[in-house]
């Protein structure tokens, strides 16, 4: 009972949160907080409910009942100049679900602030909060909570550049229970780079961990130093680059026999590696030595104490695309005890196009390694040989066929003879359609196992269907698996398991609104079935206030209707206008035989007589008024980056020479070659913006859904926010 | 003890291109990221990289569904395809993968809680932008025990990812 009334609770905090960022972000006026930045994030609002029958120990889902949260994710960015900016992450759900976090209520996930300033005397880049630090693999690689410095001096006279970072944080994950006196770690790292191939770093990292008489551990505090160096040298025929650390760590550790056994102790760490490549041929090449002794455990770093290896790599590319790479690699671990393990393995890959000349189009990849295992004490005594094959080739018909096949042979040594044979066989294949106006693509699959000589044995059959499907702001989603386990030993059980998931979202301006519905069947033979539903309803709403429109306001660019006649001009064509009046000025200017599309019509018809390109105009309307008028510029070549820019600069200057300088100019990225994508990702965005006494005049280059690339003005009463891109008229294309 | 195992590759298995953060190929200690200036206004990135000039955070939203395509690649083939060329000691981790994992085991996204963009540039001639996302990932181990049955293995990992956009998100 008080656990849902907690529950209640929290929900009652995310309906709140909710609206207050969608009252906050959803107009972008100057009452908002932090008028200067520029500000993105989303919310989503999901509300689910788990059931299950049968057996429930073998669920996925765990936890029946009403599961709810609300995340959100904001970003706040202020750039004072391209030297001093400010960035702001704030992560964190509001949570009353067993499935989202380990914790309920407020809890807070990632909470990060940066300063970069490079204007100053000194450079600084200044983190607070959750950061990434990373020195180097022998010493401290990890997120951390708390503060990072790095100071960069000016490049000295030599050329040499240098950095000096001061971290001091906490690897503790949560922020709700952040208690950083109980596990800290801090350091600090020199770098030097010369920008011509020579790098050198000193490093030092300390750690303290206190003791848990529960988890029956002790304190543990520990100091790891490393000199690391890489140098490039440039042959007439080779590019070889040399690179290894040197590290020691002295103080606690985890222990291997006992947590007494970790206390006062000493490690070292080696790695050098050389790497390189042919200049005249398609080579490259890699060797490569680690060595970490057993009390090397750096709290920081990410390598395996007690392992010392030497491998080999090289690759070559054929001039058809297709790379063939091998390794030769021996490890060795546990090599300070008396029961090592050794690892030796070689193989090889062949990847990238394939059979060209007899079977054109395949892609793909071929690996196949031999691998023995075998320590000291004949517990581990193994030969592992496995391939693997994965292609995939466009089909007639528009499909697109893919083959997929794991083959894997365990030779086991040991007395308890654990031999197993696996050969795993999956074909799938795409096929796109259009059906009811929706784009689709469905993709049936199925999948053969077979498991011999091992324990084991058995034989799997899953088929599988896939289909999705978009029409304008509709999107679905259904995926079917069934799996049937039929093994053959004595008291084997065999289990076929269904699995079926339906996903639909809408999406509405910067809301996107979703069902989601799984269903996991499992039935063992014998055994007790189990039937698990998961139902899920979600509201996002995605926001982005740029400063530039936060600190200016909407609000001023009101007015009166419009008054006087009716021309052939978009800021006549005002929303209010009747349709009558609208289309008696067009004609009276020589303009007609509008075709009508629903709530527009639309004229060929060259309004900006200095712009070559077709243009439409519409007016858009709701049987009786103007709810606004368009005018839609395609591009003469579609993919020529010139043409767009060229072709926007020309209806900018028509437009500023018409009505004057605009009131606001918004301004994203560069064109580039790749301006159809950018424009897509809202990576280009270009909107200029006049005020009228109704409403406003935007010219600019809208996403559309149908990914088509084109300029468009619109006089309407309002629009989204520059970056809410996805403004065009879709109906007409 | 072996899906322990199992769980710690995990972790390892879905940290894609560490190295990436600091924009060097192979290299395992840090490169100079260099603060932005009047005298040094580019940052040290990869070869053929420019550096943005206004980061854009990627949402929750659009890493969601990169981190479930990486998800449903653990203990397949893909795997391999989905680590970062230098990501450290890949090939001992698929091999175990390979050898350790019974074919049947799968992987569950349950949720993707903090999401964080650590860095962002343009890479390529072509001017793809790539993001590198620290993304905390709850995750479940599933699989059907020829002796115990149907087992699940809950787990909470933190995934560097590095995202390469050339398409609208998803």
């Amino acid at each position: 009972m008080i656990r849902r009334r907690a529950d209640r609770d929290v929900m009652l905090r995310c309906a709140v949160a909710a609206g207050a960022l969608y009252t906050a972000f959803a107009s972008a006026d100057d009452q908002v907080p932090f008028p200067g930045w520029d500000i993105n994030g989303s919310n989503t609002l999901r509300l689910e409910s788990y059931d299950n029958n049968g057996d429930k120990s073998a669920s996925p889902y765990p936890f029946d009942g009403g599961q709810y949260y609300d995340e959100y994710g904001l970003n706040f960015l202020n750039n004072e100049t391209p030297y001093d900016t400010w960035r702001l992450q704030l992560y964190g759900v509001f949570n009353a679900s067993d499935y989202r976090s380990h914790d309920r209520g407020v809890v807070p996930e990632r909470m990060s602030l940066v300063h970069e300033k490079g204007d100053g005397d000194l450079p600084y880049r200044a983190e607070l909060g959750d950061y990434f630090s990373y020195y180097s693999f022998l010493t401290l690689q990890r997120s951390l909570k708390g503060l990072q410095i790095e100071l960069q001096p000016h490049a000295d006279s030599a050329g040499w550049q240098h950095s000096i970072v001061l971290t001091s944080g906490t690897p503790i994950q949560s922020w709700k229970n952040f208690t950083p006196h109980e596990d800290a770690v801090n350091g600090a790292s020199w770098l030097m780079d010369n920008g011509h191939g020579s790098s050198y770093a000193l490093n030092f990292v300390a750690s303290h961990r206190s003791g848990n008489a529960v988890l029956g551990t002790l304190v543990r505090d520990q100091y790891t130093t490393s000199l690391a160096g890489e140098q490039e040298f440039l042959g007439t025929a080779q590019r070889v680059t040399v690179e290894g650390e040197a590290a020691y760590m002295w103080g606690d550790d985890d222990g291997v026999a006992g947590v007494n056994n970790g206390q006062d102790r000493n490690g070292n760490g080696f790695f050098g590696e050389i790497r390189g490549q042919d200049l005249h041929l398609p080579l490259d090449y890699r060797a490569r030595v680690e060595y970490y002794t057993r009390d090397f455990q750096p709290r920081g770093g990410v390598i395996t104490p007690d392992r010392r290896s030497v491998e080999f790599h090289a690759g070559w590319r054929f001039d058809s695309g297709l790379r063939l790479s091998g390794r030769i690699q021996a490890f060795e671990d546990a090599f300070q005890t008396k029961n090592s393990l050794d690892t030796h393995t070689v193989g090889f890959n062949l990847s990238g196009p394939m059979f060209r000349g007899t079977l054109n189009g395949v892609t793909g990849s071929m690996d196949f390694y031999v691998q023995t295992l075998d320590n000291d004490n004949n517990t581990i005594d193994q030969r592992v040989v496995n391939s693997t094959i994965n292609l995939s080739k466009p089909l007639p018909g528009d499909w697109y066929g893919r083959l997929a096949v794991f083959l894997q042979d365990i030779d086991d040594h040991t007395p308890t003879n654990a031999d197993l044979w696996t050969g795993q066989y999956q074909v799938s294949a795409d096929h796109t359609f259009v059906l009811a106006g929706f784009d689709g693509t469905i993709t049936p699959g199925i999948m053969y196992r077979n498991l011999r000589n091992g324990p084991p044995k058995a034989d799997d059959w899953s088929p599988t269907l896939a289909l999705r499907m978009n029409r304008g702001p509709h999107a679905v989603g259904f995926n079917y698996g069934f799996l049937t386990q039929d093994r053959h030993f004595v008291g084997a059980t065999d289990i076929d398991t269904q699995t079926v998931a339906f996903d639909y979202r809408y999406t509405l301006r910067q809301n996107t609104f979703g069902v989601d519905f799984n269903l996991f069947d499992r039935n063992p033979n014998p055994g007790r079935f189990t039937d698990a539903w998961r139902t899920g309803i979600f509201w996002t709403y995605s926001f982005d206030r740029p400063a530039n429109l936060a600190a200016r306001g909407y609000e001023a660019i009101g007015g009166a209707a419009p008054a006087g006649p009716i021309s052939a001009d978009l800021r006549s064509l005002a929303p209010g206008v009747t349709l009558a009046d609208a289309t008696q000025a067009l004609t009276s200017a020589g303009i007609s035989g509008g075709s009508p599309q629903a709530n527009y019509i639309v004229y060929e018809y060259p309004l900006l007589r200095e712009i070559e390109q077709r243009q439409r105009l519409v007016l858009m309307h709701d049987g009786v008024q103007l709810t606004g008028s368009a005018l839609i510029i395609d591009l003469d070549t579609v993919g020529n980056v010139d043409s767009l820019a060229q072709t926007f600069e020309h209806v900018r200057k028509a437009l500023i020479q018409h009505y004057g300088n605009p009131a606001n100019n918004f301004e994203d990225g560069d064109f580039t070659p790749s301006f159809v994508d950018d424009v897509n990702s809202q990576r280009l965005i270009r909107v200029s913006e006049w005020i009228t006494p109704t409403g406003i005049l935007r010219l600019g280059i809208p996403r559309r859904l149908d990914g088509q690339v084109r300029i468009e003005i619109q006089h309407q009463r309002s629009f989204p926010l520059p970056r809410e891109t996805l403004w065009s008229i879709e109906a007409v294309r | 003890m072996k899906t322990r195992t199992l769980l710690a590759h995990c972790a390892l298995a879905l940290a894609i291109s560490l190295h990436s953060i600091c924009g060097v190929e192979a290299r395992q200690f840090r490169q100079l990221r260099q603060i932005a200036s009047p005298t040094t206004n580019i940052a040290t990135l990869p070869a053929n990289a420019r550096p943005v000039s206004q980061m854009h955070p990627l949402s929750r939203e659009q890493v969601a569904p990169l981190v479930e395509k990486v998800i449903s690649a653990w203990n397949t083939a893909q795997l391999g395809d989905m680590l970062g060329t230098e990501f450290y000691d890949s090939s001992r981790l698929t091999d175990a993968v390979n050898r350790l994992a019974t074919r049947d085991a799968t992987l569950r996204l349950q949720s993707v809680q903090g999401v964080q963009t650590l860095q962002q540039y343009y890479d390529g001639e072509d001017g793809k932008l790539v993001s590198i996302v620290s993304a905390t990932v709850r995750t479940q181990l599933e699989f059907n025990d020829p002796q115990n049955g149907f087992q699940r293995r809950p787990g909470v990992n933190e995934y560097i990812l590095k995202i390469t956009q050339t398409a609208p998100p998803p």
